[in-house]
């Protein structure tokens, strides 16, 4: 189970509050207790020295005692608790016994003193005519242990009272992330597009609700481009199938001429192509997304590749009668031949494709400090400004008519440009002031030979 | 009964094109929104099939233009998306019928004979006039009980006249109704098709009202 902030706060309360108390009553019982102290050796030192002063030479010689009426009752102990009467013995200076009120015949003590005997409190002081004065009475009402008692009693009702006091104070501080948390969760259950409240939220909290926030509209893009690009591919899964099933369907109806048979079988086979397309596309795009694809770099001369995917997309060229150029030094890169090969193939197919007759379509290279350039340039129409930031989309199609019947499987770009970002490179549409499309890969890349 | 294929797919519509044809449907296609919209403006189609996927014009534009401008010609709506969202704004901006690519032929045609006959007013597929039974589902006809034989175009123009029976037809939109925009017509070819039928099926079938057109009478309903 995790641990709980609430019961970890009251027990640090209460640990304090413990401690505050535990502190303060030891303090102040020990000070009582010597204040005490003090009151009582005051009180029997003020009887010692008047006890003191009531020694008398006695007729025959010898020492007489005699006490005033306020001694004698102080002594007599009517006013005094049982078991606790004060006493008083009274030595000559050679240690014999001239009087006392108790029966204990005790040793004269050597000088002056204060001491605690069996209990008990007692003053030593030298009366007159070098007699010794002993006065003392029962010290149990030194003992602060009746007080403290109550004390640490009324300590334990303050500590339960902070305790259940803590208990409120922390659940009104808490209420608010746990308001949040619900908030939270509701708003991942039922709606993401729905959002926290800051305004409500307490300034400590105004962060985690930010960032809450800022975490949810992330979520909820990141579904809606999910969903979109399963809309999408579903789309162009669906459309060459349909032509699939519906000339097979239709050439099925009724017997036919051969012809009509070849017919319906190239249609299918067009289409299956188109599907192939996707799908390969599709395969590629879910394992780069999965971490799963290996870019394999080694040294890698690139405008032989350039012209190697010229020869092979030349076909293509001739039949839309485009023109292809290759130009620009030997250029040195540490890269996947087989996925760079298909970054260039993808761009000069587009740039043949989505060109005017009799147009142009140039593969350029070029480096400077150690970024190489790679520009694929067509003579065509170009691509609109507004649809510029969405052409490395899924499935996006500016032109949706055009791009199908042409064979675009609406996945080239934005593999080509996961393959460049894998090499670490930027791809972008450039604009330029002549018409036609630009593409420009940027990789970084080793001047000179290999 | 004539309808345009409105569809940017070449191999889809030639198939599709094909198959109806074979239904008995005259067929016209367009191939992108524009082409589309101005077929529909300009002819009286029984039905469209509409993608929605078009370039230029896309087909839910152009199916709100239609709408707007008061035609009531039956849509089928035929789409590679299959969302919820796709099929309600559909039939929100007027569609009639929806069906998701990829689809069987039969439920296509199925559907469109069932549209067709809907926006008739008259939705029941058997018709019964005089002895004499159309069937407007399976395409088949029976007098008295026995089978007849009627040649394509033959049957094209009972069945026109046959949903649309308590009204006259003009030879014009008869015309209009059994052929596609590529087909030549000789202008008496219809007088040889209504002197067949009425070989086949009775004289009291088919009136002609002259310098006006035809009618089958509103007879009872099988």
């Amino acid at each position: 189970m995790a641990a709980s902030l609430r019961v970890r706060l009251l027990v640090w309360h209460a640990l304090i509050m413990a401690g505050v108390l535990t502190a303060f009553l030891a303090v102040w019982l020990h000070e009582l207790g010597r204040s005490r102290e003090l009151r009582l050796d005051e009180e029997l030192r003020g009887h010692a020295l008047a006890v003191g002063a009531s020694v008398e030479r006695g007729p025959v010689g010898g020492y007489e005692l005699d006490l005033p009426d306020a001694e004698l009752d102080y002594f007599a102990g009517g006013t005094n608790t049982p078991g606790e009467a004060p006493y008083y013995v009274v030595w000559t200076e050679t240690g014999s016994v001239i009087a006392g009120s108790t029966s204990d015949a005790e040793q004269a003590p050597a000088r002056p003193l204060l001491r605690t005997r069996s209990g008990r409190r007692e003053v030593v002081i030298r009366g007159k005519a070098g007699t010794l004065v002993l006065v003392g009475r029962g010290a149990s009402t030194l003992s602060v242990r009746d007080l403290g008692g109550k004390a640490v009693l009324a300590a334990g009702v303050a500590l339960a009272l902070a305790f259940v006091g803590g208990y409120f104070l922390t659940s009104r501080a808490l209420a608010p992330i746990d308001r949040i948390s619900r908030a939270a969760a509701r708003i991942s259950e039922v709606n993401l597009s729905e959002r926290i409240d800051v305004g409500r939220t307490e300034a400590e909290l105004e962060n985690l609700a930010q960032t809450l926030n800022v975490t949810f509209a992330r979520l909820h893009a990141a579904f809606e481009r999910h969903a979109r690009f399963t809309a999408d591919a579903s789309h162009e899964l669906r459309t060459p199938l349909s032509v699939v099933i519906t000339q097979a369907e239709s050439a099925l109806r009724r017997e036919r001429q051969g012809e009509d048979y070849r017919k319906a079988l190239e249609a299918v086979l067009r289409a299956g192509r188109r599907m192939q397309g996707v799908v390969d596309g599709l395969l590629t795009l879910a394992r780069a997304d999965a971490g799963a694809l290996r870019v394999e770099k080694e040294p890698l001369e690139l405008l032989e590749l350039a012209r190697e995917t010229a020869a092979l997309l030349g076909k293509d060229a001739e039949a839309r009668d485009v023109r292809v150029l290759v130009t620009g030094p030997e250029t040195w890169v540490l890269g996947d031949g087989h996925w760079l090969g298909e970054v260039m193939g993808n761009l000069l197919s587009n740039a043949i494709r989505y060109n005017h007759q009799g147009g142009e379509a140039e593969i350029r290279l070029a480096h400077s400090n150690d970024v190489v350039v790679l520009e694929i340039r067509d003579g065509g129409p170009g691509i609109a400004e507004e649809d510029r930031p969405r052409v490395f989309d899924r499935f996006f199609r500016a032109d949706k008519g055009r791009s199908r019947r042409l064979g675009g499987s609406g996945l080239g770009l934005p593999i080509s440009k996961w393959i460049v970002e894998a090499h670490g490179g930027s791809i972008e549409v450039v604009s330029e002031p002549s018409p036609g499309a630009v593409f420009r890969v940027k990789l970084p890349g080793r001047i000179g030979g290999a | 009964m004539r309808v345009l294929i409105i569809e940017d797919e070449v191999d889809l519509a030639t198939s599709l094109r094909q198959a109806l044809e074979e239904e008995g449907f005259a067929v016209d296609v367009a191939e992108d929104g524009e082409e589309g919209l101005v077929k529909a403006r300009e002819v009286d189609y029984d039905a469209l099939l509409l993608d929605l996927m078009l370039p230029g014009i896309g087909g839910l534009e152009l199916l709100e233009t239609l709408r707007r401008e008061g035609r009531r010609t039956p849509v089928l709506v035929l789409t590679a998306r299959d969302g919820l969202e796709d099929k309600l704004e559909g039939f929100e901006r007027g569609a009639d019928d929806y069906l998701t690519k990829p689809f069987t032929l039969e439920e296509l045609v199925a559907r469109i004979r069932a549209l067709i006959r809907r926006s008739s007013g008259r939705p029941e597929a058997l018709i019964e006039i005089g002895g004499v039974q159309i069937d407007l589902a399976s395409r088949t006809v029976r007098r008295a009980g026995q089978a007849v034989t009627l040649a394509a175009k033959e049957y094209a123009l009972l069945e026109y006249l046959a949903l649309h029976r308590g009204q006259l037809i003009t030879r014009a939109m008869l015309y209009d109704h059994i052929y596609d925009e590529t087909e030549d017509t000789l202008s008496n070819v219809l007088n040889v098709y209504v002197a067949n039928l009425r070989r086949k099926l009775g004289d009291d079938l088919i009136e002609t009202r002259r310098g006006q057109g035809y009618l089958i009478p509103d007879g009872g309903i099988s």
